[in-house]
C-alpha cells in the first residue's frame, strides 16, 4: 500500500516530465533513422556516406545483420536515455530539495527508491518494446521476411532491457553526488567506457557492451555473458538502496 | 501529559563542528513553540534530527511517543511537517501535489482531499489548484506545502520559516489555522528568525544558540526582540572564551 502509493506518484512524475517525453521521442527517432534509415541507406544508395556506413555495420545479410545494426542504436540510446532519467528522477530530489517531502513519511526512503527504479524501468521497458516493434516493422517494410521479425523484435527488446537496466548504478551516483548532474556524469561515463572498451576488443567483458555484441552476428557472444550486465543491474540497485536507508541530510 | 515532541540531549556535528549541543526541547499536545534563533543557530539541523533526516550521535528524539528512527513508521502518518522545500513537484498540479503527500501520509483519499481543498480556500489558493506548480508563484508553492503538510489532520506540525513568500493575507490565515490546530489539541513546533511572527503564533518561544536552547521566552507582555538578545548575550558570556 505505502509502496503502492509511492510508486504511483512517481509514474506520475515521471509521465509528465519533459526530460522522460524528450528522452522517449530522441530515441524513437534515433532508432529510426539509424536503423531503418541507414538499411534502406546500405541497400538502396550505397555509394552515399550514410549508405557506406551503415553497411560496414551491417555484419550478416538478412534480419541477423540488420538486428545487429539495429541492437547498435537501441542500445546506445537505451543505456544514454535511462541513465539520464534516472538521473533526474532520483537527483532532482536533492538538487530541488524535494527529498524533505519523501521522508518523515510511513514509507521507508528504500521503498521510495524502488518505487522510482520501478517507474523508470518501467518506463524503459515500454520505450524498448516500441524501438523493438519500430525496428520490426521497419524491417518488414524494407522487405525482410516477415516471419523473422517476432524474433527480431525479441532481441532487440532484450537489448533494450538489458542495458536500461544496466544503468542502475546511476541511482546510486545521483544520490551520493546528491544530484542529477553526479547521474548524468556517471551515465556518460558509462557510454564513453562502453565505446572506448568495445573499440579495443575488451567489449566481451564490459557488462554495457555485452548486450549489443550478443545480438550481432559473427561477435562470438553468446548469452552466458548477459549476466554480466544483469550483475551490474543487481549490485546497482542494492548500492542505491543501502544509500537510500541510510540518507542523512546536510551531513555530506 | 504525555509531550507530543521530546527531544532530550540531542548531540550531532556535521564536517567536525557541532551543531546541536544538548538540546533539550518538548512540545506538548495543543501548544504552539517556537523555536527562534540567528542564522547558523542549528534550527533546520534540529527539524532534520526530529524528522529522522539525521542521525543523533548522542541523546534521543520522541515523536508522538515513538523514537524518531525506530522501524516501525507508521506514526509518520501523524506527523506533518515543511522544512526548506515545499512538497512542490512543478510537473503536477497543486491539487495533484496536495493529494499525494496526503495520500503518502496514509490519509483516506476522500477526506485528505476535502480537508485540502478547505485549507486551500483558508489560504487563498482555491481558483490555482488545477495549475501546474510551476507555473505558481513562490508564495502559491508555499501555500501548496502547507496545505500539503497539513491536509493529513497530523497530531505533529513543525514548520520551517512558514510565513516564508506569503502575501499578508496569507499570514494572517495561516495564523488563524494554526490557532485552529492547536485548539484541537495539535502539537506545532515553528521555526524562525522573525521575531514579531514568532510573537503572534507562539505560546512560547525557545532561544537556540549554538545548538543548544539557552533560554525560553513567554511570548505575552514580553519585548521579544529585546529579551532575545539579552539571552543571547547572556549564552555568549557564559561559554568558555566569551565576552566578559
Amino acid at each position: 500500500m505505502r509502496a503502492g502509493v509511492a510508486h504511483r506518484l512517481e509514474v506520475a512524475k515521471l509521465a509528465r516530465s519533459g526530460v522522460t517525453r524528450t528522452a522517449t521521442l530522441a530515441c524513437l527517432v534515433l532508432v529510426a533513422l539509424t536503423t531503418v534509415g541507414g538499411a534502406a541507406a546500405a541497400g538502396g544508395a550505397p555509394g552515399t556516406p550514410m549508405g557506406q556506413q551503415a553497411a560496414s555495420l551491417i555484419a550478416a545479410p538478412g534480419w541477423a545483420g540488420y538486428v545487429g545494426l539495429a541492437a547498435l542504436s537501441v542500445g546506445i540510446t537505451a543505456l544514454l536515455a535511462t541513465g539520464i532519467v534516472l538521473a533526474w528522477t532520483v537527483g532532482r530530489e536533492f538538487t530541488d530539495g524535494t527529498i524533505v517531502g519523501l521522508l518523515a513519511i510511513p514509507a521507508r526512503p528504500e521503498q521510495v527508491l524502488g518505487a522510482k527504479i520501478g517507474a523508470v524501468l518501467g518506463w524503459a521497458a515500454l520505450l524498448s518494446g516500441a524501438d523493438a516493434l519500430l525496428v520490426a516493422a521497419g524491417g518488414v517494410a524494407l522487405g525482410l521476411p516477415l516471419a523473422g521479425a517476432p524474433a527480431a523484435a525479441a532481441t532487440v527488446a532484450a537489448v533494450g532491457i538489458a542495458l536500461a537496466a544496466s544503468a542502475l548504478p546511476v541511482a546510486w551516483a545521483a544520490t551520493a553526488g546528491r544530484g542529477y548532474l553526479a547521474g548524468i556524469g556517471a551515465t556518460l561515463g558509462l557510454v564513453v567506457v562502453s565505446n572506448v572498451g568495445a573499440g579495443f576488443g575488451l567489449g566481451a567483458v564490459i557488462p554495457w557492451a555485452v548486450p549489443v555484441l550478443w545480438a550481432t552476428p559473427g561477435s562470438g557472444i553468446g548469452p552466458a555473458p548477459l549476466a554480466l550486465p544483469v550483475a551490474v543491474a543487481v549490485v546497482g540497485a542494492l548500492a542505491a538502496r543501502r544509500a537510500w536507508a541510510r540518507l542523512e541530510l546536510g551531513a555530506a | 501529559m504525555t509531550a507530543a515532541l521530546a527531544i532530550r540531549g540531542a548531540r550531532r556535528s556535521l564536517r567536525g563542528t557541532p551543531v546541536l549541543r544538548d538540546l533539550t526541547l518538548s512540545v506538548a499536545p495543543g501548544e504552539c513553540r517556537a523555536l527562534i534563533g540567528m542564522n547558523g543557530a542549528g534550527k533546520t539541523t534540529a527539524l532534520r534530527a526530529v524528522l529522522g533526516m539525521l542521525r543523533l550521535e548522542a541523546g534521543s528524539v520522541r515523536v508522538l511517543g515513538h523514537e524518531a528512527r525506530s522501524a516501525d513508521r507508521r506514526f509518520w502518518a501523524q506527523v506533518g511537517h515543511l522544512v526548506e522545500t515545499p512538497f512542490c513537484y512543478p510537473e503536477l498540479t497543486a491539487r495533484e501535489n496536495i493529494r499525494s503527500a496526503a495520500a503518502l501520509h496514509g490519509a483516506p483519499a476522500r477526506e485528505a482531499a476535502a480537508r485540502g481543498e478547505h485549507l486551500a480556500a483558508v489560504l487563498g489558493l482555491e481558483d490555482r489548484l488545477e495549475v501546474p506548480a510551476r507555473r505558481l508563484s513562490l508564495g502559491g508553492r508555499q501555500k501548496v506545502g502547507l496545505i500539503a503538510a497539513l491536509a493529513h489532520r497530523p497530531r505533529l506540525v513543525l514548520l520551517d520559516e512558514p510565513t516564508n513568500a506569503l502575501d499578508p493575507f496569507a499570514v494572517l490565515a495561516l495564523r488563524g489555522l494554526l490557532a485552529e490546530l492547536t485548539a484541537d489539541g495539535v502539537a506545532v513546533l515553528v521555526t524562525s528568525h522573525h521575531l514579531d511572527e514568532v510573537a503572534r503564533c507562539a505560546s512560547r518561544a525557545d532561544v537556540l544558540h549554538g545548538g543548544r536552547v539557552v533560554g525560553s521566552l513567554p511570548m505575552e507582555g514580553t519585548d521579544l526582540e529585546r529579551a532575545f538578545f539579552e539571552v543571547v548575550l547572556a549564552a555568549e558570556r557564559a561559554a568558555p572564551g566569551g565576552p566578559s
